[in-house]
């Protein structure tokens, strides 16, 4: 333990050095562990948007094009399904659940999704978390409508707020307005990270009503159009839709529901399974990602070669007390342990703490990163992937002392006996 | 007897030797030279005779071309580097011109080192005996850096004398001491050494020192280079 003694009380007494190679591997092990993290997270983020439902059926088009329309609220749909064909899916005892979606309107450059209470109650995200609300309830009457949290801070709204939607999805003010239907905003929805946030939920039967009366995409007259307040539940007849999720019973049936639903005889349909294509996806868009980890990666060996470089400096002052410990009977051998201990010892250390650090800035941050960015660190917070590129970290360190190492083991003990500087 | 030597030659290997004619130059030739068993010599010459080529010979350091040398009984050509190691470390004690203390320990760390890293037993009957004699019993605690020269010194005869060695070389120590404390320090170091029966090889230029020791050698009359 005598080389164990001497390692620490050498390291004290270089304590600036030896405080500068810790911290610029803790950096660099920080820097690395971040970006898997981030990279984790907007991953699960990504992929997760939509969790629990195992189908997502829509008129035929590219599964690409269903998922971007349906979930991130981009391009729009080729076509709609009719009610019936829903109605009778819906039925197939193999269902749980389904969520339709009915998509089309706009509201100053947000989505308009009409939904019913199916939404609410079994849209599920990031594993199991729930739509919630920040106040108010479900648009669940014709002239109700939900916003997201987005959409509540960008554009300032308040419960009962009337707000009228714009027909068509429109970037900005809407050109044709359905302003004589406007509706009330029952309820706002917590910021979920998704883009719920910037989407506005009305009822299937408010976009059913809205477009009453009107023939071949064009807006009706004031005369020959329902007035607002004769329109009932039950006076409105809901005729399409534009996608569903569906939730099978038993994750087995999935695979067969998919084929049932993509040879339906009555209409051209297309069920695909979201999860997977938002893996897809990802994959396409996470060049970024790999870009962040090559660049953490250099800077972790940057981190190490500046370890090298610090121990193989001291080494050269060092070389009297490496041979004033030859001459008084430490090995070659032994100097070499006491130096690779050193770098180990130092790697170690350096691990520990930008670990540390890594783990305290996410829990620190977390809720910051959440409404600044609605970026969600979610998931385990050390994986097997960083406790290997932690271990890579330390096995590299390790070898790394061995240069110094090898040096003072050659280093003759003539230097320390015949005390020349 | 501490050490013998037989027709010793060395010359050091052709790297480091006279450039200009490209052959090495023999440093020693000495055809016989021994110290007894508790024996003090003083050994002198000039600078740049080969004192301290000497010293690193007998300590096993730098291995002679031909001869034999027997250190405490041992042939010490024919061990092993890791074994010659092991003997130095065990029965020579080294008194250092600059003491070659490990700045980081404090003085009784300093004093232990040679005997932990040899895992022998640490012995603390010793260790307050030699300090007390040595006058550095209440700095055991302290930075060695936080020492005067003549202080530091006396670290460094105790650390040379704990192990109990046969054989201490000193390669001029007192050097950086005024006469009075060279004297006195030389005094102390017999003292101490008679009680484990030790052997001191004192290498000096300084002549004047000659009259406290038991036999005063001239490397340049012992070494046949300089009797051409």
């Amino acid at each position: 333990m005598i080389y164990l003694k001497l390692a620490l009380k050498s390291l004290r007494n270089r304590i600036f050095s030896s405080a500068l190679t810790v911290i610029s591997i803790a950096l660099s092990v920080m820097l690395l562990l971040a970006v898997e993290r981030t990279k984790r997270a907007s991953e699960e983020g990504f992929t997760q948007s939509v969790s629990q439902a195992d189908l997502l059926v829509g008129a035929r088009t590219g599964p690409l094009n269903l998922i971007l329309y349906t979930v991130f609220n981009m391009g729009s749909a080729s076509n709609n399904i009719s009610m019936q064909t829903y109605e009778d899916i819906q039925k197939n005892p193999a269902v749980e659940w389904t969520i339709p979606y009915s998509l089309g309107d706009g509201h100053k450059g947000f989505r308009v999704v009409a939904t019913d209470e199916n939404f609410y109650q079994h849209y599920r995200f990031r594993g199991d978390q729930k739509v919630e609300f920040l106040s108010g309830k479900p648009a669940l009457d014709i002239w109700d409508v939900v916003v997201g949290s987005e959409v509540q801070k960008k554009l300032n709204y308040n419960l009962n707020d009337s707000i009228v939607i714009a027909h068509g999805v429109t970037r900005g003010e809407g050109i044709q307005l359905h302003d004589d239907k406007p509706f009330k905003i029952s309820g706002i929805l917590k910021p979920t990270g998704t883009a719920i946030d910037q989407t506005v939920y009305i009822s299937l039967l408010g976009m059913e009503a809205i477009h009453i009366d009107w023939k071949n995409g064009s807006q009706p007259t004031k005369e020959n159009s329902t007035p607002q307040d004769q329109m009932t539940k039950e006076s409105i007849k809901i005729g399409q839709i534009t996608s569903f999720f569906l939730r099978t019973k038993s994750r087995i049936q999935t695979l067969k529901l998919q084929r049932d639903i993509n040879n339906y005889s009555e209409e051209p349909l297309m069920a695909i399974i979201p999860g997977a294509t938002l893996s897809d996806l990802w994959r396409g868009l996470s060049n970024i990602e790999t870009v962040l980890k090559i660049i953490s990666f250099m800077v972790m060996i940057v981190g190490l070669f500046s370890m090298l470089s610090t121990i193989l400096a001291g080494l050269n002052e060092r070389r009297r007390e490496m041979s004033i410990l030859r001459s008084i009977g430490a090995g070659p051998l032994q100097l070499c342990l006491l130096l690779v201990f050193e770098s180990a010892f130092l790697t170690f250390i350096g691990l520990m703490i930008g670990l540390l650090i890594e783990l305290a800035a996410f829990f620190i941050l977390s809720g910051w990163l959440e409404s600044q960015f609605g970026f969600y660190v979610t998931g385990d917070s050390v994986t097997k992937t960083e406790i290997l590129y932690l271990l890579l970290v330390f096995i590299f360190g390790i070898l790394i002392g061995f240069i110094p190492a090898y040096r003072a083991s050659r280093l003759a003990l003539k230097d320390g006996l015949s005390a020349r500087i | 007897m501490s050490c013998v030597l037989k027709n010793i030659q060395f010359s050091y290997p052709h790297k480091s030797a006279d450039k200009k004619s490209g052959t090495s130059k023999i440093i020693l030739d000495i055809p016989d030279f021994s110290i007894q068993k508790n024996e003090k010599v003083f050994l002198f010459g000039p600078s740049g005779c080969g004192k301290t080529t000497f010293l690193e010979t007998i300590a096993g350091v730098l291995v002679p071309q031909s001869g034999t040398l027997s250190v405490c009984g041992t042939e010490i050509q024919s061990l092993s580097p890791a074994k010659r190691d092991k003997l130095r470390a065990e029965k020579i004690g080294y008194i250092f011109q600059n003491f070659n203390l490990i700045p980081y320990l404090t003085v009784q760390e300093n004093i232990t080192l040679p005997i932990e890293l040899n895992g022998k037993n640490k012995t603390t009957n010793d260790l307050n005996l030699i300090c007390s004699e040595l006058g550095i019993d209440s700095l055991l605690n302290k930075n060695v850096t936080e020492l005067s020269i003549g202080q530091q010194q006396r670290v460094a005869a105790a650390r040379a004398l704990l192990g109990k060695p046969e054989l201490i070389l000193a390669d001029e120590p007192t050097s950086a001491l005024d006469f009075d404390h060279r004297e006195k320090f030389i005094q102390l170091l017999f003292k101490l050494s008679n009680k484990s029966q030790t052997a001191i090889l004192f290498v000096s230029h300084d002549k004047t020192l000659e009259k406290l020791f038991d036999r005063s050698v001239s490397l340049t009359d012992i070494n046949r280079v300089y009797r051409k």
